[in-house]
């Protein structure tokens, strides 16, 4: 269950709110994670598996709980039809321009695009992420029903949380550049 | 490209076809056609300037051209943007995609102590010069840089400084930099006629940097006029300046314009106003068309939903095209002659 179906669950069944725990804010971060669906790897995330399991447990407590009170509500599932990588390159006045990299879907994996995508359809929360160079997922996914039909569609635009840089990383990198320069002749 | 005489060989920024995922420049397969040896008969590259549609596959030509001198803009050969691009470039760094391990794969060339020095680009610089002596033609060749200024090489490294990623700031891609106004602006001189090649200059306000400083500086060096001209900025406004058409260029000097495409469309470079303008300065040839948006066949409902969402998608397909221009040097100097191939054309 990704963030935005978490969210459209709490807000229709705002009676079983007070027994699930807060979503961490740290978790919200990807869809990777919380999609079962999806396999695309995050591999630089060095302490995203202990938060994704934190939250498995939740969305496990989430689902328990929803079924136990709640019997004739749905439980949605969300289904990815479609993901892109992609990198923004540039932001424009109520747009922003990528480069899209395909990923899953018909005709869409191993594409190569461009793509301008409004701001509007960035997250609140994520905004102060929506910068040149920031990393994103842009993804289509049908919420299915309990019963396996499709509930409805919606895209997705998830920012990523990459690791911060360390300081002895761009430290070797930097001295990898020196030591380059140095040993360029230049006239 | 350049082709000085005698069979010497000049290879201005480089490009790979854009259906192509090898990282074979167009430079090299045009080369290897006409048989030229690259590893002797390539004298010098350069790159004006590191915007990834100038500078793809070039490392991989430099590798291939053992004799060849390797020019830049002098601010890329300091330890500052070594620095900058071995951190976004390498290793567990790496976000940037093609953007800078390019050059990064050049500058390793060049340390590796088996290659000519880099020659560093300024304004007013001899880059490489060939002794008429040397030459079937018997006339002297000349290649000069009019650009970066002096100015615009120290505000690049502070730009560079600008953009370094920090500790505990998230990991990202390198950022296209807006540095036009650093490229490297060519000059080509023979005794009777030369040849400009603006790069992606654009104008500035501050004479000391832009256009200014280059018509400046190609003033200063009593710069033949030229009367081939490769267009600045992809025909922009921003990379046109009256002066510099006046003074830098003969009256109806030839022309070439390559085609920029980035969405949405409004952006697409050169405009017909662009075109326009240019025409009524001489004649103007485009080596290819504005590349063909092709939206990708996928799933309906996935396109519908986009649609929805007013999210557009394009896979942005250029065709390769090449405008040659041709002179005979020396006493029986006559016209140029210009042929166009592939997808290039004679804007009407």
């Amino acid at each position: 269950m990704t963030g935005t179906a978490l969210r459209a669950f709490r807000e229709e069944n705002p009676s079983a709110l007070a027994a699930i725990p807060a979503v961490p804010s740290s978790a919200t971060v990807t869809e990777s994670s919380l999609s079962g669906e999806q396999t695309a790897a995050v591999p630089d995330l060095a302490n995203w598996s202990s938060s994704a399991g934190d939250l498995s447990v939740n969305m496990a407590a989430v689902s328990r709980i929803a079924a136990a009170s709640i019997t004739d509500i749905e439980s949605p599932k969300n289904q990815v039809v479609a993901e892109w990588h992609g990198m923004v390159t540039e932001l424009l006045e109520s747009n922003f321009v990528a480069e899209l990299q395909g990923i899953l879907g018909v005709g869409v994996r191993g594409a190569i695009e461009e793509a301008v995508i409004p701001i509007d359809e960035v997250r609140e929360e994520d905004r102060g992420l929506l910068e040149p160079g920031a990393f994103f997922r842009l993804c289509v996914n049908n919420a299915i029903r309990s019963d396996g039909k499709t509930r409805r569609r919606f895209t997705d635009v998830v920012f990523r949380r990459l690791p911060a840089y360390r300081r002895d990383e761009l430290e070797e990198a930097a001295e990898r550049g020196r030591a380059i320069a140095r040993a360029i002749r230049v006239e | 490209m350049l082709h000085v005489g005698g069979g010497r060989w000049v290879v201005v920024d480089s490009c790979v076809e854009s259906s192509a995922s090898s990282s074979v420049s167009v430079a090299e397969l045009y080369l290897r056609a006409l048989d030229v040896e690259l590893e002797s008969d390539v004298d010098m590259i350069v790159a004006t300037h590191w915007h990834d549609d100038h500078i793809l596959g070039i490392a991989r030509l430099l590798d291939q051209s053992k004799r060849a001198q390797f020019a830049c803009s002098a601010a890329l050969s300091q330890a500052e943007f070594a620095e900058y691009v071995e951190q976004m470039g390498t290793g567990s760094l790496a976000t940037d995609g093609a953007k800078v391990r390019e050059f990064a794969k050049v500058l390793r060339i060049l340390g590796s102590g088996e290659r000519l020095p880099l020659k560093a680009a300024l304004e007013s610089r001899d880059l490489r010069s060939w002794p008429g002596s040397q030459m079937p033609h018997g006339e002297r060749c000349l290649l000069r840089s009019f650009s970066p200024s002096d100015l615009e090489y120290q505000r690049f490294l502070q730009q560079v400084a600008a953009m370094r990623p920090t500790p505990l700031r998230p990991k990202r891609s390198a950022v296209r930099p807006d540095h036009n106004l650093a490229a490297v602006v060519l000059h080509l001189q023979f005794n009777t006629c030369s040849v400009l090649l603006g790069a992606d200059m654009e104008i500035h306000q501050n004479p000391r940097r832009g256009w200014a400083a280059v018509v400046a500086a190609a003033t200063a060096g009593e710069a033949l006029a030229a009367s081939v001209n490769k267009v600045a900025h992809h025909g922009s406004i921003n990379g046109f300046l009256e002066e510099a058409w006046v003074k830098l260029l003969e009256a109806e000097p030839l022309s070439v314009v390559t085609a920029f495409d980035r969405l949405p469309d409004s952006r697409k470079l050169p405009t017909r106003a662009d075109v326009s303008r240019m025409r009524a300065r001489g004649r103007l040839f485009q080596t290819s068309p504005h590349a063909a948006s092709r939206i990708m066949t996928r799933d309906p409902a996935v396109a519908r939903s986009l649609r929805e969402s007013r999210i557009e998608l394009r896979e942005l397909r250029g065709e390769l095209g090449m405008v040659r221009f041709r002179r005979r040097i020396g006493p029986s100097a006559n016209q140029w002659s210009v042929e166009v191939q592939g997808a290039a054309f004679e804007c009407q």
